[in-house]
């Protein structure tokens, strides 16, 4: 099969620059072709990567991600200021100083400006994206840990378990995240490691959920039956037939969990629940600016981006993963 | 000659409804109803009836994939649905399956060699490096490459899916290999191919086969005995020639007039049976002869009793009352 005005199959490898000339739908057709294609020995995960490389969004998504994670690892050394350091608190500064310290906006010296207690807001807010790094990767893999392991079993196994699970997923299912987290925080006491705990418990039920649905559908391939013929216990089968093919649209919702995750963790600082003054985190400098929001409103638009645009990265890195994953998902989760 | 495999009297209902309180008023598919076989070491039994009459439920029974409802399944002179799982282990390795669909049988995530390799890995059987070679010993041996090995199943063709298959399904040198309609996703010249494979390999490994299709002119060449079933039941059961040159069920007449004939000069005049109406429902069968609904030879008896399966003729079982060809 060869497409008019257009090279062979071997234009469609991927590795290839290929013409951005054809519209959506050709591009999908290749795409199918490619896949069908009787190429050399292809990996499955590098025909995700191929795909994944293509969306101009998902790569903005990674690419703010990398920017994210990197800021985190290396705080310490990019913040240009101790980030607890005020200078109203110092004997040695003057009041006239003091007085001029704060509320500065982006100089030379604080390239993000001073917050009303004369801190470098920029200091602060690297110092900050670890709480939301770490927030997005601990409740994620809280959830995770929970919700394949129910997901699994209630998918895999059925019966009694499988109702049991479902009904008890609905419960937390009910609760939106930020009132289930008030509720759980309440009980746990405010701290970084409660947000952790109450935002990852809450999410397991849609993990559970969505690995159900798909255990269901992928249990019915023949592979999964063969498997069983050749005497394969449970966990392998689960494992090695079961996991890697209905493992996709886990990895999609996981990723937009990420930053899910950073989101709730801004609202339940919002409300001081969550990283405790003076420490930075982005939820509790965004609590504390929206304060002046009428005086300097460029103060709460900092740690503001900063999240926003970690959210979206998230929610653009896990979009561009569902079309990569399965074309044919395009559309669902 | 021993038998190999023998099912006595085995009975799979299934419930139809979900859940607790819907499964007890819905009533149950009968899929398999007091079914019992034999096959001889070496041998092939053709096993064809019409979509949904059990057949690929029959084949679940037989391996233990299914619990089946009463009933025993003597493998190697042992009752397998009363085995220990551990005892059950040591006997998977001598029963195997290869499935009608190429596309849903093989883990599009593993590599052919991880595919075939994988019962040798359940079993424990050699290390790596010799799990390896027979591994691509085997993948020759149903006509791929070696080089093949490393490659994932969606780059290939039906028909090579299906011998991938078939190489898992060799890989512990089983006893009994039982083929669900191996071929009926295939295209007819590949059929023939795939078919000539499972016979050759029958010949040098000494194999017994449960072959399953729907239709009779699939199993003429492989089969050395025929069982006919009918929702869920076995109507007829005879040597491959003595059911093909004189059948004796009305449904199994029915079914032989779809084969069409080799000689023209008979093909001509073949005429065909086209049976009235749809298979009942399996969950409400008919009663007495469940085909009665459908026979063009019905009598007032057909609907009351049920006729037992029993030679008609020497070593030809049918189960009718009024049997052709006597
Ligand atoms: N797990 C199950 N639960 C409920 N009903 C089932 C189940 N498996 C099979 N059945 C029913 O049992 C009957 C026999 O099914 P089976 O798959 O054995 O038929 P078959 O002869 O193999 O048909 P085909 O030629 O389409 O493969 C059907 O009516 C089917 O709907
Ligand atoms: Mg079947």
């Amino acid at each position: 099969m060869r497409l008019p005005d257009h090279g062979g199959p071997e234009d469609l490898m991927p590795g290839k620059e290929q013409p951005d000339l054809l519209g959506p739908e050709i591009e999908e057709f290749e795409l199918e072709l490619e896949k069908e294609q009787i190429h050399g020995r292809t990996a499955l995960w590098s025909d995700v990567w191929y795909r994944l490389r293509h969306n101009k969004l998902a790569i903005v998504g990674i690419v703010i991600i990398i920017v994210l994670f990197l800021v985190a690892i290396f705080a310490p050394l990019l913040a240009t200021h101790d980030p607890l350091y005020s200078p109203l608190y110092d004997s040695t500064v003057s009041s006239a100083e003091k007085a001029g310290a704060v509320k500065q906006t982006p100089n030379s010296e604080h390239w993000l400006g001073t917050d009303q207690l004369g801190r470098d807001i920029y200091s602060r807010l690297v110092h900050g994206s670890r709480v939301s790094v770490e927030v997005g990767i601990v409740a994620v893999l809280i959830s995770l840990l929970i919700g394949l392991l129910f997901g699994a079993l209630a998918g895999y196994f059925g019966g009694w378990g499988d109702s049991v699970i479902m009904r008890s997923a609905d419960i937390f299912f009910a609760f939106p995240t930020v009132l289930g987290a008030i509720v759980i925080m309440t009980v746990l006491g405010p701290g970084l490691i409660n947000v952790f705990i109450a935002i990852g418990v809450l999410g397991w039920a849609t993990i559970a959920r969505i690995f159900r649905s798909s255990i269901l559908s992928v249990k019915e391939n023949e592979y999964v039956e063969a498997a069983r013929a050749m005497g394969a216990s449970h966990a392998r089968i689960i494992w090695k037939h079961i996991m890697p093919n209905s493992i996709q649209p886990i990895i999609v919702y996981a990723t937009m969990g990420v930053g899910g995750a950073i989101l709730a963790e801004a609202w339940l600082a919002f409300l001081g629940l969550g990283q405790q003054l003076p420490a930075p985190s982005w939820g509790n400098m965004l609590s504390e600016y929206l304060v002046y929001y009428t005086t300097d409103p460029w103060m709460m638009f900092i740690p503001g981006t900063a999240i926003v645009l970690s959210v979206l990265a998230f929610i653009l890195l896990g979009d561009g993963l569902r079309d990569a994953l399965d074309p044919r998902l395009k559309g669902s989760v | 000659m021993a038998m190999l495999i023998e099912a006595r009297d085995i009975v799979k209902h299934f419930p139809v409804g979900k859940g607790l309180i819907l499964s007890r008023l819905g009533g149950t598919v009968k899929a398999v109803d007091g079914v019992s076989l034999q096959v001889e070491e070496g041998k092939t039994l053709g096993l064809v009836g019409e979509s949904g009459c059990g057949k690929s439920t029959l084949a679940r029974l037989m391996l233990r994939l299914i619990k089946a409802d009463s009933g025993e399944v003597i493998f190697e002179d042992r009752d397998i649905l009363k085995l220990p799982n551990k005892d059950m282990q040591a006997v998977r390795r001598s029963m195997q399956i290869i499935f009608q669909d190429p596309y849903a049988s093989l883990n599009p995530r593993m590599s052919v060699g991880a595919i075939v390799m994988e019962p040798m890995v359940i079993h424990g059987e050699g290390d790596k490096e010799s799990r390896r070679n027979r591994a691509i010993e085997l993948i020759s041996l149903v006509g791929l490459q070696p080089e093949h090995f490393a490659r994932y199943p969606h780059e290939f063709s039906g028909g090579q899916r299906q011998r991938i298959g078939v190489a898992r399904a060799l890989a512990l040198n089983p006893r009994l290999i039982i083929c669900d309609e191996p071929v009926s996703a295939l295209d007819v010249s590949i059929q023939a191919q795939i078919l000539n494979l499972l016979k050759e390999l029958q010949e040098d490994f000494n194999l017994t086969y449960i072959f399953i299709a729907h239709d009779l002119s699939v199993v003429r060449h492989i089969s050395d005995e025929v069982a006919v079933m009918y929702l869920g039941k076995i109507v007829e059961r005879a040597e491959h020639d003595l059911l093909y040159s004189s059948p004796k069920h009305p449904y199994t007449v029915a079914l032989m007039s779809a084969v069409p004939l080799p000689d023209p000069e008979k093909e001509r005049e073949r005429k065909r049976i086209i049976l009235e109406g749809d298979v009942p429902s399996p969950i409400d069968p008919p009663s007495g002869c469940r085909f009665h609904t459908r026979c063009w030879k019905k009598r007032d008896i057909c609907a009351e009793q049920e006729p037992p399966l029993e030679d008609k003729a020497p070593g030809h079982l049918a189960a009718c009352f009024f049997p052709e060809n006597l």
